[in-house]
């Protein structure tokens, strides 16, 4: 052959070859017993992969998360009023690969069910034996009219996933001047983190009150017409803001035509049913719903939003050996009303439940009873804080919500004909333990 | 540096920046080097350290794992009065060497070591004071050979007291201080606590309802009795002899009375089978005599004397168990009884000493003038008078060993509490052999009497149309011998001549009746003590009190006449010393003969009889086996009485 | 015969592995506030891989009997039986004391020494690593934690009945407490 030919058949071949490689999905690493790609790398998939590597170091565990940093949702309400540095939320992925992860940053594309393979963005592909999907939440942008993606970064951000907007948000809340008012609009439930618009609305309170803002104004426009320790906010906000129309916050729920419709950034206006609320700031947070991998899978089956799983093991009732963990999923007693809450908590808590399913079943060992707990810390003001813990056990393949190991701070002390009030120390331990709490949680989480 | 590693370094940086982030918060700034400041150890551990937990008065007892409650309180009043006080915590506790220290404590204290160390050190240290460091010692002793020092039958591991399962070492008062005489009212707490049953009989007893109802210190409490920690075994005879001992540490009366009896004088001689203050009495639940369920209470009392006397006869409830001849007012009979036999003896031993040492003056004085009679040994006897046949003979032998034996046998009892006795019977081979011995010597005494009697009566039968009832070889006392007892005594003054005398002198008529008393005196009472069941049935008990008192002091009088009086007459004075063998051979030397019954001699000489009892002088080896047989009974009745009258001395 | 014998120990052995799993299960549930394995990220919250198993059971005990105050444990102790409480803290105790010492200054660390040797180390050992058989170590334990627990006994608003720990609090002043605390939190192995 000519050397020309054969330079262009090697380099056909080359690529015909490299295509081939990029496209032969990850062979089983040596002497792995089983392999497991998690998809998403937030609380949920990045415990799920620390764990599964904690608990049987002989299982081939892969993570596909899009970013290299990860930035904590949880009391990034402090890094908004200016309470707490963001790099005190941040980490990377470097304590998960000491573990044997393998973090792969890239976005997954598709995921293939039937051939057990995930192909990323990047035009990798993965085979798994046992899939991880935590893809967190996705916006619904079109539920509020004059809403888009693109707003959400520049002018009207919702900062529900800690980050750049959070940030923004900040620097908004910085710029509002006395007198201003911060409109923060809460979409219908479930959501993510149900007390973190509430706590928002506190810590800008705290903000305005620390910035000598005392007229600035915090407007709750909420779809829902409760929320979650709403006793507990109420009573902090009376003590600390004021309360009500009078005071510096004030919530409106959906039967007080709460619910905003439509929003308009050029005249920073909210529109609810009948009423118009201009702001300074308007923090709009988008109705929520499972990450559109897992919609693309079709595993979101309940209103087309949440992803159903069994109690056992998370793993998803559409799809077999795909498990569904963190803020997209649903579970818990939501016939009782005591769904799961999105939180990191309850993230981190499914994944090590799922962890612990995969590494009997890889081991031919029967698979332990799951339990299910969340903690979740809301900070409020200045050394008042407090908090609400979940249990679920599962019985006769149902969640079961175990209200004696469950609840929220006390309300107050004393008996019912003679109440007494909380002593201020207790909330301000909350504060300090909220803290600790976050630490270990990312901890527990990233390593 | 691969995409991984850069990410692995970002993340250790922000990793570092987080607890950073919180020394901000803290307002920490880190300068040192790194390495925690130690605090050095503290040489030794203060009581107040100790006392913080262990004087704390809301938390007295700890729960420890098993579940029982273990009192951790110390009561730092009561041990600052105590002998403890000076001793830090540690010095004692020395296993704990910081704090915390482990739970529970791996070993006991050990009180012995420490105390033996502490008299070691005080003893070698000049100028120390002891305290009651050699009494602590003495007792640890006492403790150590005790049974409470044994392992236990249950745990071999453990004995079965140890020094703390009675004495909180933290609360020992100092002698005379109300502590001290706390503990006293709380020993049978501490007793009780392992002796349970004794504990309940303790407390319904005379002596537990005085401690407990009228808080009396001086009733007994358990150490009183069973010592303080030379504790063992009751069914063991050292132990019961030493708890009867101690009753009488109290109840000194009592014990004077009962070393007086019989059971007292074998307890004495250190014999246990005898009854002791709580055969008849009761141990722990002893009740005075008015209680109706003492055991000495008249209606029980035949029953306590039968556990052992199982014959006994109602005689025995009437006995004076407790008699006392120095007390009128209660024992009036034994009162009169002693007065009677001390007066006896008095009387008689001053007469007869006194005619004893007149006699040997005078005959001294005599000597020295060269008079009287004198046995030349140069030129010795060759005739001698046959005066004993071989029944006196082997009579007086029989009866002197016989009575010697009594003597013997009898004085160990009457004085017990000397060595001399305790050898004595222990050699013998104990109170029963001796008695044996005793009781078979009184029979032969007895039996050598009456058959003497039989003896006498059938010579005086045989003869009874000739025999002189008062004649000159008559044994009655006669006229004559007041007589000689005047003219002897105005001998002894040198104010007339020796008397003369026929066959039997006075002093030889008294050595011949004198024993008929005594037989009666000794004999009958002898056969009441001899057998007290029979008696009982016949007699009162009070009788047999007076038997025993009787029956001794006759003995005693007997003994130190016959051994002083009877072998002055015979052997002693200067005429005869060192010693007559007369009765022994037989036959008198017949100058000796002539000097002392005269009047026989000359009536004899007169109706020519005298030939028929003259004899050749002795064959040597008679001589010498009747000499030393005589030495040997002199010797003995010496040492006998020696004995005696160091028992007597010594009696208290 | 041979069959069965091995399927009952296949299935004694079974039984208490399927327990030990059960514990663990619900002891990793403690992680996400206390740590993986219990060793603390800080600083408000304590350590608790190692401590003692008396200690641990009494504790939370007391929480679930109300007999003592807490913030959060109070409702989650109460969720569990009594028997998970005690596999919980026979888990936990099982598990090695990790110290992490956080930095101090040398000053700042005599500061404390005096009342740390006068009050503290009696019941939980020389430099807060030899405790006594109810009290925790406090070596390494995240000192901000420590400062809370004083803060809770000298409180009038807390009920915590360990009475001895209650008394010794108020035995030193603020500043020697802090110190003391700053101390305990540097010692480590």
């Amino acid at each position: 052959m000519h050397s020309i030919l054969r330079r262009d058949l090697l380099k056909v071949v080359s690529a015909a070859a490299g295509v081939a490689i990029l496209r032969v999905p990850q062979a089983r690493a040596a002497g792995a017993k089983a392999r497991v790609v998690v998809v998403g790398g937030g609380f949920a998939g990045a415990s799920c992969a620390r764990y599964l590597r904690l608990l049987d170091p002989g299982i081939d565990v892969t993570l596909i998360e899009r970013e290299r940093r990860y930035t904590s949702c949880p009391l990034s309400n402090e890094v908004v009023s200016g309470e707490r540095a963001i790099a005190t939320l941040q980490t990377g992925y470097g304590g998960l690969s000491e573990r044997g992860v393998r973090v792969v940053f890239d976005e997954a594309a598709r995921i293939d069910p039937v051939a057990k393979t995930v192909a990323t963005a990047g035009g990798k592909s993965f085979g798994y034996d046992f899939l991880v999907v935590s893809p967190g939440v996705d916006f619904d942008y079109g539920a509020v009219k004059g809403l888009t993606a693109e707003l959400a970064e520049t002018r009207l951000p919702h900062a529900w996933k800690a980050g750049p907007q959070t940030l923004l948000l900040r620097k908004q809340l910085d710029a509002m001047p006395d007198g201003g008012r911060f409109i923060i609009s809460v979409p219908k439930g479930p959501f993510r983190c149900p007390p973190g618009p509430y706590e928002r609305a506190a810590q800008v309170a705290m903000h305005c009150l620390h910035h000598g803002k005392k007229k600035a104004k915090v407007l709750i426009l909420d779809s829902n017409d409760s929320f979650s320790k709403k006793p507990l906010f109420e009573e902090a906000y009376k003590a600390l803001y004021g309360y009500g129309p009078g005071g510096m916050i004030e919530w409106v729920p959906a039967s007080s035509d709460g619910k905003v419709e439509e929003v308009d950034a050029k005249s920073m206006t909210c529109l609810t049913t009948f009423e118009n609320f201009t702001g300074d700031v308007l923090n709009i947070i988008p109705p929520h719903r499972a990450g559109k991998i897992a919609r693309d899978l079709g595993l979101a089956t309940v209103n087309g939003a949440w992803c159903p799983v069994r109690p056992e093991n998370m793993e998803s009732t559409v799809h077999k050996d795909i498990h569904v963990i963190g803020d997209a999923c649903v579970g818990g007693d939501v016939a009782g009303g005591n769904a799961f809450p999105k939180s990191a908590h309850m993230a981190n808590s499914q994944a090590k439940v799922v962890a612990a399913s995969l590494v009997a079943k890889v081991n031919g060992q029967p698979a332990p009873d799951p339990i299910y707990t969340n903690s979740c810390y809301s900070v409020v003001g200045h050394e008042w804080g407090f908090s609400v813990v979940h249990l679920f056990r599962v019985d006769s393949g149902q969640w079961v919500y175990v209200k004696q190991g469950s609840g929220i701070s006390p309300v107050s002390f004393g008996t019912k004909d003679a109440p007494k009030p909380v002593p201020r120390i207790y909330r301000k331990m909350e504060a300090e333990y909220a803290d600790g709490w976050l630490r270990n949680l990312m901890a527990d989480a990233f390593g | 540096m691969g995409l991984n590693a850069r990410a692995f370094l970002a993340a250790m940086m922000l990793a570092a920046l987080l607890p950073a982030g919180a020394a901000v918060a803290a307002a920490d700034h880190g300068t040192d080097g790194g390495a925690p400041v130690a605090i050095p150890a503290p040489p030794l551990l203060e009581n107040e350290r100790c006392l913080r937990c262990h004087a704390d008065q809301d938390e007295k007892f700890v729960v420890r794992p098993d579940g029982s409650l273990h009192n951790t309180f110390i009561d730092t009043a009561r041990l600052d009065h105590s002998v403890h006080a000076k001793v830090p915590c540690v010095g004692c506790h020395t296993d704990v060497t910081k704090l915390p220290h482990a739970k529970p404590l791996a070993r006991s204290i050990g009180c012995v070591d420490c105390h033996e160390k502490q008299f070691e050190a005080a003893s070698k240290a000049a100028g120390a004071k002891l305290e009651r460091l050699d009494v602590v010692l003495r007792q640890t002793e006492d403790y150590l050979h005790s049974v409470h020092a044994k392992p236990s039958a249950m745990d071999h591991s453990r004995v079965n007291a140890a020094c703390h399962d009675c004495h909180d070492a933290h609360d020992i008062g100092k002698p005379g201080t109300t502590q001290r005489a706390e503990h006293r009212l709380k020993n049978p707490e501490v007793c009780g606590a392992c002796h349970e049953k004794q504990k309940k009989d303790y407390l319904a007893s005379a002596h537990g309802k005085a401690l407990v109802e009228k808080k009396d210190t001086k009733t007994a409490v358990c150490s009183d009795c069973h010592s303080l920690h030379a504790i063992g075994p009751t069914k063991t005879d050292p132990v019961r002899m030493t708890i009867t001992q101690n009753c009488g540490s109290c109840h000194k009366e009592a014990e004077k009375t009962y070393l007086a009896s019989y059971h007292g004088q074998v307890h004495r001689l250190g014999f246990a089978h005898t009854a002791k203050c709580f055969d008849c009495h009761g141990g722990h639940g002893i009740q005075g005599e008015d209680d109706p369920t003492s055991l000495i209470h008249a209606n029980n009392r035949l029953k306590t004397c039968e556990t052992c006397h199982k014959d006994a006869g109602p005689g025995f409830a009437t006995f004076q168990a407790h008699g006392d001849p120095d007390n009128f007012e209660k024992y009036p009979g034994l009162a009169v009884a002693k007065i009677f036999m001390q007066a006896l003896i008095i009387g008689v031993m001053a007469f007869f000493w006194g005619h004893v040492l007149l006699w040997l003056y005078r005959e001294l004085m005599d000597r020295r003038k060269g008079i009287g009679h004198f046995e030349n040994l140069d030129q010795p006897e060759t005739i001698y008078f046959r005066r004993y046949s071989a029944t006196w003979r082997w009579i007086h032998t029989l009866f002197a060993v016989a009575t010697m034996v009594l003597a013997m046998t009898g004085t160990t009892l009457l004085f017990a509490h000397t060595d001399w006795a305790k050898a004595v019977v222990s050699f013998i081979g104990g109170p029963r052999v001796e008695a044996i011995i005793h009781r078979t010597a009184a029979i032969t005494w007895v039996a050598i009497f009456l058959v003497h009697l039989v003896l006498a009566g059938g010579n005086i039968w045989r003869h009874r149309k000739s025999f002189r009832w008062f004649g000159s070889t008559s044994l009655l006392p006669t006229w004559k011998d007041l007589r000689d007892v005047r003219d002897m005594f105005r001998w002894f003054f040198g104010l007339g001549p020796r008397p003369e005398f026929d066959r039997w002198t006075y002093w030889q008529k008294f050595d011949y009746w004198a024993p008929f008393w005594g037989a009666t005196v000794i004999g009958l009472s002898g056969v009441v003590l001899f057998k007290p069941e029979m008696t009982a049935h016949l007699l009162p008990g009070w009788v047999f009190n007076i038997a025993t008192l009787v029956h001794a002091e006759e003995a005693l009088l007997a003994t130190v006449f016959l051994n002083t009086v009877h072998f002055f007459n015979v052997h002693f004075r200067p005429s005869r010393f060192p010693m007559s063998t007369t009765i022994f051979t037989g036959a008198i030397p017949l100058e000796e003969f002539k000097h002392d019954h005269r009047i026989e001699y000359e009536r004899l000489k007169a109706s020519g009889e005298l030939d028929r009892y003259l004899v050749k002088r002795i064959s040597r080896r008679a001589d010498m086996l009747s000499s030393f047989l005589a030495s040997v009974l002199i010797v003995a009745g010496l040492t006998l009485l020696t004995l005696v009258l160091v028992g007597r001395a010594t009696m208290h | 015969m041979r069959k069965l014998l091995l399927a009952v120990m296949l299935t004694g052995l079974t039984s208490t592995a399927a327990a030990q799993t059960k514990i663990e299960v619900l002891a990793r549930t403690c992680n996400t506030c206390h740590g993986t394995g219990g060793v603390s990220a800080g600083t408000s919250m304590p350590s608790i891989g190692g401590l003692p198993r008396e200690y641990l059971k009494r504790v939370m005990k007391q929480w679930k009997y109300d007999e003592r105050s807490s913030i959060t444990m109070g409702r989650i102790v109460k969720g569990f039986s009594d028997d998970e409480i005690d596999a919980l803290a026979a888990y936990f105790a099982s598990r090695e004391w990790t110290p992490t010492p956080q930095k101090a200054a040398a000053d700042a660390l005599a500061a404390g020494e005096e009342a740390v040797r006068r009050v503290c180390t009696d019941c939980h050992g020389m430099k807060g690593g030899d405790p006594d058989i109810d009290a925790p170590p406090l070596d390494g334990q995240w000192g901000k934690y420590m400062a809370i627990e004083v803060e809770k006994y000298l409180s009038p608003e807390f009920k915590m009945p360990h009475r001895r720990m209650g008394k010794a609090v108020t035995e030193v002043k603020a500043t020697e407490a802090e110190a003391a605390v700053r101390y305990f939190g540097a010692q480590g192995r």
